[in-house]
């Protein structure tokens, strides 16, 4: 069954260690704008949403990339970004629908998560398991993750 | 260099000009960055007999060479001025996201100098940065002033500004980083307003080197793990559970607690405001600050009201304010009171203290009803929240309470009734419960302020090992170590909560591998002797003396009435003398040449 | 002798807030701790009438003993 990283917003308290990690490990250097994960504040309700790809079963980005860099692993379930086939054209940044896709014009190439080779570096350091690496359990799981979401905002608004 | 940018914005805001200009890397080896450097650059470039609400004073905020990195609780910054409440240096620190992004657009600091014409703020993307018209904010609160900034400019962008109180000059007001994490103390917004400076907006999206990553990596991570493992910070801590506010228990408990104005040491209520209930009863999660692993912020709500909704919750300090100091026992109304002191961008610490030492001077008949057009008196819930509007937008007897309580009991002719030190009010620890608390207000360089040197950890919470809060013995020693330790951990900018956890190797360890500089636990130490000891020179050119390293006099002659203090007051004279001395100063507060030598600092003024 | 134990901050979880409790004379603040089911070295402060006590320091009739895990702030 594959893993991936499971997203538990009620536990985050937005301290970006998440994203510091990612960059650093990737990319050598403390830059949350050259990370795969980022940390959405959403203050009005008091919740922070850590964001990242969700390795989606029939992915855009793989769709519209023309030079086909982009492939997904049938057992991992990971879709990779291949740097050498890379144009650098940017249309998998418009295409995924969740914005989890970025383009850095710093290190020019497009930045995804990649689950770390199957350890994902921000899911280890994160200091209070607001990220987990789980085996998913089918889509129940998902929703149930943003079914939850859902209801500590309106829960919290209704309070 | 690496862990410094080696950059600086230089703003005159007379001459609507922008300069970038080089970090002077000589002194950030000396004195590191943020309360360190800045201060440095205050001391070179402003006389300080200036008068701090003028356009000669300069505003500089200052990152360290750990902002914005992954080095532990790293997102922190400082801004540095003459402080209008003290007249002293008035150094400030904040969390949240501000200083880091500073350094990701490329910037150790930025110095405002002069004064504009008209409400303006500057706005930075990395190289492109002007100063912008702020008359549509003028008189916005903070959250309403950062929302129609992140709307006018990048949605992703940082927001520091003032309130109507720093607008207004309230003598304590704050600058709000991230609509509620304060540059809090000593009144630097109003320096900002003086400016007519309302904001700076900034984004950053470059990256922060460091000089060896893997040294840095295994340092930064040996501290989280330090801190994840601690009772206090750790998973399921303390501080993670419920706040800084856990501390009002512990210091009532020992009787160490202000009530009413200082006049007793233990609040009967004190379960009403502390950490305990607010997490019952308030508390949504935690918030943390950039790279923490801790998480103190309180994330509450306030369920009635025109304050109704979702906010940043109380500190200890302020809670105590409010509550203790005031003899309010009422939660919802010090959430609500410490909201508003965000919104309008002023210290609630002093604002409590201050309305605490007016409703003494209510209670003794000094204040009259008709004077004040109010009610004022101790335990009243509506009082607080009430006052606190006022003092903001500085409408009726809230405009003289916008001086702090010095200068209102001095104008009533009881200065002796305000708890402060240099003018500034001490918060919620008792000198004379805590004897190194005593001397710590005393000698502090921005007056009455707990985190300049924390002897509250050893004295009362036993971190890193126990000493008898009685005792006067050995608390000189022990309060210049904390002192310099702190000045450090100020300088790099990381947040002091770490420092339960990890200590100057720890420390040491993270800067060296950061900066690259080779320069041993004992050096670094200096170094935040060396800050320690400009600021001193900057208060004494300003004019302050040995007169003013003292206590209220309800300190120094009243003694405590209940618990295991009964009897004490504060024996600051013994403690004093053996400070200065350890210091390498005269008795009259004076650096000695050889300590200057030692520390390569040169006494200007003074010589 | 009946002390008033009060508790805090985590200690309070599963417990109460404070209680009069009758122990044997003589009783110090680690046969409270037995009572109480807490582990020694999960007391960071104690204190006796709010004065900072040792874990062997026996109580007297009539004494509130406070009890703190590690916590801190400031």
């Amino acid at each position: 069954m594959a893993k991936g990283i499971v997203i538990y917003p009620d536990k985050c308290t937005g301290c970006r260690t998440c994203e510091l990690t990612c960059s650093f490990t990737k990319n050598d250097i403390f830059n949350p704008k050259d990370s795969a994960i980022a940390v959405l504040p959403y203050d009005e309700v008091g919740l922070q949403v850590p964001m990242t790809c969700l390795q989606c079963e029939d992915p855009h980005c793989m769709t519209v990339c023309t030079v086909n860099a982009i492939t997904k692993n049938e057992k991992t379930g990971v879709v990779t970004v291949d740097d050498e086939k890379c144009i650098g054209c940017k249309m998998c940044v418009s295409a995924c629908p969740f914005g989890n896709m970025t383009y850095s014009s710093r290190l020019k190439k497009v930045l995804k998560c990649d689950l770390c080779k199957g350890i994902p570096q921000c899911v280890k350091e994160c200091p209070t398991d607001a990220l987990q690496f789980k085996d998913l359990d089918g889509p129940l799981h998902k929703r149930k993750n943003i079914g939850d979401l859902f209801s500590d905002v309106f829960g919290e608004v209704s309070k | 260099m690496k862990g410094w940018t080696g950059k600086l914005i230089r703003v005159n805001l007379t001459e609507k000009t922008i300069k970038i200009e080089d970090t002077n890397m000589d002194d950030a080896k000396l004195y590191m960055g943020g309360r360190g450097l800045g201060s440095k650059y205050l001391y070179d470039e402003i006389d300080p007999t200036i008068d701090p609400l003028s356009s000669e004073n300069k505003l500089i905020y200052m990152t360290g060479p750990l902002t914005g990195t992954y080095a532990t609780c790293a997102g922190r910054f400082n801004i540095v001025t003459k402080a209008p409440l003290t007249g002293t240096i008035g150094a400030s620190n904040s969390g949240g996201n501000f200083g880091p992004e500073m350094k990701f657009a490329g910037y150790d600091g930025i110095i405002f100098e002069g004064k504009s014409e008209k409400p303006v703020y500057l706005h930075i993307n990395n190289d492109t940065i002007e100063l912008k018209d702020a008359s549509h904010l003028w008189g916005k609160d903070v959250s309403e002033t950062t929302d129609t900034l992140l709307l006018e400019n990048e949605e992703d962008a940082k927001v520091s500004c003032i309130g109507p109180g720093g607008e207004k000059q309230v003598l304590f007001a704050t600058i709000m980083n991230d609509k509620d994490r304060a540059a809090g103390r000593s009144g630097l917004g109003a320096v900002m307003g003086s400016k007519n400076l309302k904001a700076v907006v900034i984004k950053g999206t470059n990256g922060i080197d460091v000089n060896d990553k893997f040294k840095f990596m295994d340092a930064t991570k040996d501290a989280k793990d330090k801190i994840l493992a601690n009772g206090v910070t750790g998973i399921g801590g303390g501080l993670p559970s419920y706040g800084t506010q856990v501390l009002v228990n512990i210091l009532n408990e020992m009787h160490s607690l202000p009530t009413h104005n200082w006049r007793t040491s233990r609040f009967e209520d004190g379960d009403k405001i502390s950490g305990e209930f607010l997490a019952d009863n308030y508390l949504i999660r935690n918030k943390s600050c950039f790279a923490c692993p801790i998480g103190c912020g309180r994330v509450i709500k306030i369920p009635d009201g025109k304050y109704k909704g979702i906010v940043a919750g109380p500190e200890y300090e302020a809670g105590w304010a409010y509550g203790a100091s005031c003899g309010v026992n009422d939660m919802n109304a010090i959430d609500k009171a410490n909201h508003v002191c965000n919104l309008l961008g002023i210290d609630p610490i002093t604002m409590g203290a201050t309305i605490a030492c007016a409703m003494e001077l209510y209670d003794i008949g000094v204040l009259s009803k008709e004077e004040i057009g109010g009610e004022m008196k101790f335990g009243n819930a509506d009082s607080i929240l009430e006052w606190t509007e006022k003092t903001g937008n500085r409408e009726g007897f809230g405009d003289l309470l916008a001086l702090g309580s010095y200068r209102l009991a001095e104008k009533y002719g009881h200065p002796e009734l305000s708890m402060s030190v240099k003018k500034q009010e001490m918060p919620a620890y008792d000198g004379r419960a805590i004897q190194g608390m005593g001397l710590e207000y005393a000698t502090s360089n921005r007056g009455g302020c707990h985190v300049r040197g924390y002897v509250v950890s050893p004295e009362v919470l036993g971190i890193p090992h126990k000493t008898d809060p009685l005792e006067t013995e050995g608390k000189a020693g022990l309060l210049k170590l904390f002192q310099d330790l702190t000045a450090l951990v100020d300088s790099s900018d990381i947040c002091l909560f770490s420092t339960f956890a990890i200590g100057l190797p720890e420390i040491a360890s993270m800067l060296r591998a950061s900066t690259g500089l080779e320069l041993s636990d004992e050096e670094f130490l200096l170094v935040g002797e060396r800050i320690w000891n400009l600021e001193k020179l900057f208060n004494l050119e300003a004019g302050l003396t040995k007169e003013d390293d003292t206590l209220p006099p309800r300190l120094l002659n009243e003694p405590v009435t209940t618990g295991p203090a009964k009897g004490k007051v504060a024996e600051l004279d013994i403690m004093l003398e053996e400070y200065y001395e350890l210091r390498g100063w005269d008795q009259d507060s004076i650096p000695t040449d050889e300590k200057l030598d030692e520390l390569s600092l040169a006494n200007k003024a003074l010589a | 002798m009946n002390i008033e134990v009060r508790l805090f901050a985590t200690f309070r979880k599963g417990r109460w807030k404070n209680k009069f409790i009758d122990f044997d004379d003589k009783s110090n603040i680690k046969d409270i701790l037995d009572y109480l089911n807490i582990e020694e070295d999960q007391v960071s402060i104690a204190l006796i009438n709010g004065k900072h006590s040792h874990i062997v320091e026996e109580l007297k009739d009539g004494d509130v003993l406070a009890l703190f895990p590690p916590v801190g702030g400031g």
